[in-house]
């Protein structure tokens, strides 16, 4: 296994050793900069406010709130429109947040926290991550094919499957780091703009049909995750049709389009077809069952990410059986 | 196992419904080059893309250092260093990232292994710089390089001179004819251009539409493009076109092109050619043989075929 190791050090170092590799990484700590200055500037000249005020009698205004969307809930379940479904898990969420906190006495925040702020903005990071790593992958798949040195990586002594692994391994730690880059400069943007509050808080966490209260970092953490997840399904999409096509371009525009296009058409699909919950990438932001809710009736999280895993673990399957049989 | 550094047995490659190559059969010893002849297209990448592993054999088997390419592919391939087709590195990187990086593949290539491999190419001044700013020269240096690192005991070359000058090939050859006599490397040479081969290789097998049609050593093929009747004398005199008329009425072939008088004929009538041109008034300033050694000749001989 030592040896193994050392190939995705290799695949490593030849990622690394690619100017746009940095360059990438350098664009996305300026983009987290630049869109967090904007925020800042957004709420100053705006005037937003950045904290609200919480009554004394909170829980009879709350329940006033959960009692009027428990009538939205039967309006939309009885509906015959499958568009206003959507709505159902979101509103479940919004029922269940407010019981829990009538429930267990716990008081609306008055001011968002530094974990709950980061949470909110990672959603479109994790997209420029996505498509980075995107590139990445067919740079050190496909690319190879093209510039003729995977002739040079398969005539050695490692079993092909190997050597596309110790590739894939390459990508995923890039992205990681990417993450972590990510997770730690709006971490410190934030807080420096808006206050590092409520570092010790904790948050409600909605798994689909219940909720969790556990520290605002933790779910922060998770969130990040889920983003994490999500890259990765098109990350695995982008490797195995790199090494199908053996083209950087189809490999970059075929997985490029399918996650700023063709996710939300699967999306629509799975919204307004029984048969779309069973499709690939249209349940594929799983950050949303937490945030948002379960937009796809019937669905949840751990199905959303049961289904990608398996539509994952196809293309990987399809991709590394080409990738074993095929003359380079 | 027999002491055979390359063994090939039956070796057959099938891509759909057409026969790529087929009853392949080569054996190398340990300090041979061997050159792998045949034009475009016959079959000669093929080989030895099966022997590195880059294409799965469809029949027969291939031992490299003993190791069968299908059971033991790793075995295999650590006695192997190659270059396929091109020289294709890392051009981002420098040459010295590039060795680098091949070195971590093998156990016990250090730093000093690396320096030494990098003199025996003669890349010392421009290790360190990009590759993407290397001469085609270069590269092929630094592609024979990479091939050496952990020593192996097979070092195979795919048209190696391809694109480089008369004095890279020069190089090529004396660096190949240093280290299989130093080192006891073995070499195994592909080429379209028997000229190059003649003064590099010990032995020459020509492939043909995927068929081995001969092996023979270089001096065994010498003497059978040499044995051949018909030769092309390329003639100058003081007066070509004269020569030219005068050679035409005792029936040679004969025509007047840029760089002499062409004439064909065979060697007994050498010497009739001479005394009709002399007793004529006409001065011979020289008469040089055309190499006619060219691959396509051999072929022609060899299948028969332009006959």
């Amino acid at each position: 296994m030592g040896s193994f190791f050392t190939l995705v050090s290799i695949e490593n170092t030849k990622l690394w050793k690619r100017l746009s590799t940095k360059i990438m990484l350098i664009i996305m700590i300026l983009i987290i900069i630049a869109a967090t200055g904007i925020f800042k500037y957004y709420t100053v000249s705006q005037k937003v406010a950045d904290s609200i005020l919480v009554s004394e009698n909170w829980k009879q205004e709350l329940q006033k709130n959960v009692d009027l969307q428990k009538t939205q809930l039967k309006q939309a379940e009885n509906d015959t429109n499958k568009g206003s479904k959507m709505m159902i898990g979101s509103i479940k969420k919004t029922i269940a947040e407010g019981e829990y906190r009538i429930n267990n006495d716990i008081k609306p925040e008055a001011k968002k926290s530094i974990w709950l702020r980061s949470s909110e903005i990672v959603g479109s990071f994790s997209q420029i991550i996505a498509l980075m790593l995107i590139i990445a992958c067919s740079a050190l798949v496909a690319g190879e094919f093209s510039e003729g040195t995977m002739k040079m990586m398969v005539s050695r002594p490692y079993k092909r499957s190997e050597i596309l692994t110790a590739k894939l391994l390459a990508i995923i730690i890039y992205g990681l780091v990417l993450l972590v880059t990510t997770f730690l400069i709006n971490f410190i943007m934030l807080g420096i703009l808006f206050g590092f509050d409520g570092m010790g808080t904790k948050e409600m966490f909605w798994t689909s049909n219940s909720i969790i209260y556990m520290p605002a970092a933790l779910k922060t953490i998770i969130i990040f995750g889920l983003n994490f997840l999500t890259v990765l399904v098109y990350v695995i999409l982008a490797f195995a049709i790199s090494a199908v096509s053996r083209s950087r371009s189809i490999a970059t525009g075929f997985s490029l389009f399918l996650l700023l296009v063709g996710s939300s058409i699967a999306q629509q699909l799975a919204i307004y077809f029984s048969w779309g919950k069973y499709l690939p990438f249209g349940l594929s932001n799983f950050s949303s069952y937490v945030t948002f809710g379960s937009a796809v009736e019937g669905t949840t999280l751990a199905y959303a990410i049961g289904l990608s895993a398996i539509y994952s673990i196809i293309f990987c399957f399809v991709g590394y059986l080409v990738f074993e049989k095929r003359d380079i | 196992m027999t002491n055979e550094v390359l063994k090939i047995e039956k070796l057959k490659k099938v891509i759909g419904k057409r026969t790529i190559v087929s009853d392949i059969e080569i054996e190398l010893k340990k300090g041979e080059i061997f050159g792998f002849l045949g034009p475009n297209g016959a079959g000669k990448s093929t080989t030895i893309k099966m022997i590195v592993g880059l294409s799965k054999i469809t029949e027969g088997n291939i031992y490299v250092g003993g190791c069968s390419v299908k059971e033991d592919f790793k075995g295999a391939m650590r006695n192997i260093g190659c270059i396929v087709e091109n020289p294709d590195m890392y051009t981002y990187m420098s040459g010295l990232d590039n060795l680098k990086i091949f070195a971590k593949i093998y156990e016990g290539v250090d730093q000093a292994r690396i320096n030494e491999v990098v003199k025996i190419v003669d890349l010392e001044r421009a290790i360190k710089d990009k590759v993407k700013t290397y001469s085609l020269g270069m590269k092929q240096r630094l592609g024979i390089a990479q091939a050496l690192l952990h020593s192996p005991k097979l070092l195979i070359l795919d048209e190696p001179t391809n694109g480089l000058d008369p004095a890279g090939i020069k190089d090529m050859r004396m660096l190949l004819r240093k280290l299989s006599s130093e080192t006891g490397l073995t070499v195994f040479v592909s080429s379209h251009i028997l000229g190059e081969m003649q003064q590099m290789c010990d032995r020459v097998g020509i492939i043909h539409k995927g068929k081995i049609i001969m092996v023979k050593s270089v001096e065994e093929l010498l003497s059978m493009t040499q044995d051949d009747d018909k030769t092309v004398l390329i003639l100058k005199s003081d007066n070509n076109e004269k020569a030219v008329s005068l050679l035409t009425s005792v029936n040679i072939n004969s025509s007047l092109l840029g760089d002499g008088v062409h004439v064909e004929t065979t060697k007994d009538r050498v010497p009739e050619i001479v005394t009709t041109l002399t007793s004529a008034g006409i001065a011979i300033l020289g008469m040089d043989k055309q190499e006619s050694q060219s691959l396509e000749d051999v072929f022609m001989k060899l299948t028969g075929e332009g006959k």
